[in-house]
């Protein structure tokens, strides 16, 4: 009887019809574990040096048309991009079927595509869905000499747990091998959400001195911009509505940027910005 | 005209209706019944007109509830609560589901009475630690989110029923059928005309109901 009966349900779903609750949890088997699959398609084309390039976004939200657009964009025409990191947001509720949208969109990227936690995707049990679905919050691995480190910044969501400050600082002083390091999260690490009294900025900028971090990339805020950030740089990839993107190009000696709206792109030069996500692009 | 003339004739007019109807006059004390009228209150007013359970549409894999019939059944209004265990849901989910419906006519053959359409709109809350009404303390922007454990709904139903014989102290069963959404996906449904189709958007529910 214990078998029969997920089985009867299961069959029900099958049908696309008898929807128990949107406040489910439980993760299709073939939706596990995203961030490790990919991570292994990316790493499994073997060794690459700079100049490589890699797309970033963030807070798609509900924009499924928008998702939807970019991802043929780049699948078409900027072939050359490695992988694409999502900066987190990837819903607005955290609900199961959110999750499954957005995933179902992102899978139809040719490149791997690795995610970090938005505020949002913590949401309902959406931080639950999310560990099922893409993988852990904080991770790292190491492309073309630099070691990327993805990261919970959620303090509001996770208070305590996130940053994981100790996992961070540690991740970032051991290169593996790597010459610099880049950091993708969801906050903004000049201005983090935190609570009352706070100091999440403050480690934030002592994280960026005391290490070799060359980027930044953030989403969660409306504004682009690609500006210094101690010794390194932070660039926000701003709200995704009406298509934007990052391109960035990491070079020998250093990173170049491309601001993007669906298929139209222009080279951007740090410092640039802070510009409302709306502004034009030439 | 006198406004006594006028009251009387009204009341003439009004009982040749009825009797036209095959009323009964006030001096036939006949028991109303479900054949007669759509909603009949023999029990009081405050006791439910009916109960139901239901499984799908959102509000759990188990749900049961009651609800009354209100201006002569042309709108009802529900309460019910609904249960979806963890082998389903990965957690067990607790639902609060409350709605009101208008079912504008009904078609009678018989001992059978179908309402071929009722639409309606309603509210979910999702019990438990995971959602929130208000946010939490440590949030200092309070109206940053929605309410995670608060989101209306809308449903539209179809509903075919059984009426027992008049003396019967059940009025009616009924197996309904509906699809409902809720804000997000409807929301999601309205923003993205390409990419969310209608069934992406609404889940089906059915259910019994047990009028009396």
């Amino acid at each position: 009887m214990r078998r029969v009966l997920p089985a009867i349900v299961a069959a029900a779903g099958q049908l696309g019809c008898l929807t128990a609750t949107p406040f489910g949890s439980a993760v299709a088997d073939e939706d596990r574990d995203t961030i490790a699959k990919n991570l292994a398609r990316l790493l499994e084309a073997g060794p690459v040096a700079p100049p490589f390039t890699f797309v970033a976004l963030g807070d798609t939200h509900s924009e499924l048309d928008d998702l939807a657009d970019t991802v043929a964009i780049l699948g078409s025409s900027r072939g050359d991009a490695r992988f694409v990191v999502h900066t987190g947001d990837l819903t607005d509720n955290g609900l199961l079927v959110e999750f499954e949208w957005a995933k179902e969109r992102l899978d139809r990227l040719p490149m791997p595509y690795l995610t970090s936690l938005g505020n949002h995707d913590a949401l309902s049990r959406g931080d639950r869905i999310y560990g099922a679905m893409f993988g852990p919050y904080d991770y790292s691995f190491v492309y073309g000499g630099v070691k990327f480190v993805f990261f919970d910044s959620n303090t509001l969501e996770h208070e305590g747990e996130a940053p994981r400050r100790e996992w961070l600082s540690a991740e970032l002083g051991r290169l593996d091998g790597a010459t610099r390091a880049i950091a993708v999260t969801h906050q903004p690490v000049n201005d983090p959400d935190d609570v009352e009294g706070g100091d999440t900025d403050v480690f934030y900028r002592d994280l960026a001195r005391d290490h070799d971090v060359a980027l930044f990339v953030h989403g969660h805020i409306a504004d682009f911009a690609v500006v210094p950030f101690e010794d390194g740089l932070r660039a926000s990839t701003s709200t995704f509505e009406g298509g934007h993107y990052t391109i960035v190009t990491v070079l020998d000696d250093g990173l170049a940027f491309e601001r993007c709206a669906f298929d139209r792109c222009a080279i951007v030069s740090p410092p640039y910005g802070p510009v409302p996500h709306d502004t034009p692009i030439p | 005209m006198k406004p006594g003339a006028l009251l009387c004739m009204f009341a003439v007019a009004a009982v040749a209706a009825g009797r036209a109807r095959g009323e009964p006059l006030e001096s036939e004390p006949v028991e109303p019944s479900a054949w007669d009228e759509r909603d009949v209150d023999r029990l009081g007013w405050w006791v439910p007109d009916f109960v139901e359970v239901q499984t799908g549409g959102y509000v759990g894999l188990v749900a049961g509830g009651f609800g009354y019939a209100i201006f002569d059944h042309v709108l009802e209004l529900s309460l019910a609560y609904g249960y979806t265990p963890a082998f389903v849901a990965g957690r067990g989910t607790h639902v609060l589901a409350w709605e009101g419906a208008v079912r504008p006519f009904d078609v009678r053959i018989g001992p059978t009475r179908l309402v071929p359409i009722y639409a309606g709109a309603g509210g979910l809350y999702a019990l438990g630690g995971d959602f929130f009404v208000n946010e939490p303390d440590r949030y200092q922007n309070s109206d940053y989110y929605d309410p995670t454990a608060l989101h209306w709904t809308l449903h539209v139903g179809v509903e075919l029923g059984f009426l027992p014989s008049p003396d019967s102290f059940v009025e009616r069963h009924s197996a309904y059928a509906e699809l409902r959404t809720i804000d997000v996906l409807f929301e999601a449904l309205v923003t993205n005309g390409r990419e969310i189709d209608l069934h992406e958007a609404v889940a089906a529910g059915l259910g019994y109901r047990l009028a009396f």
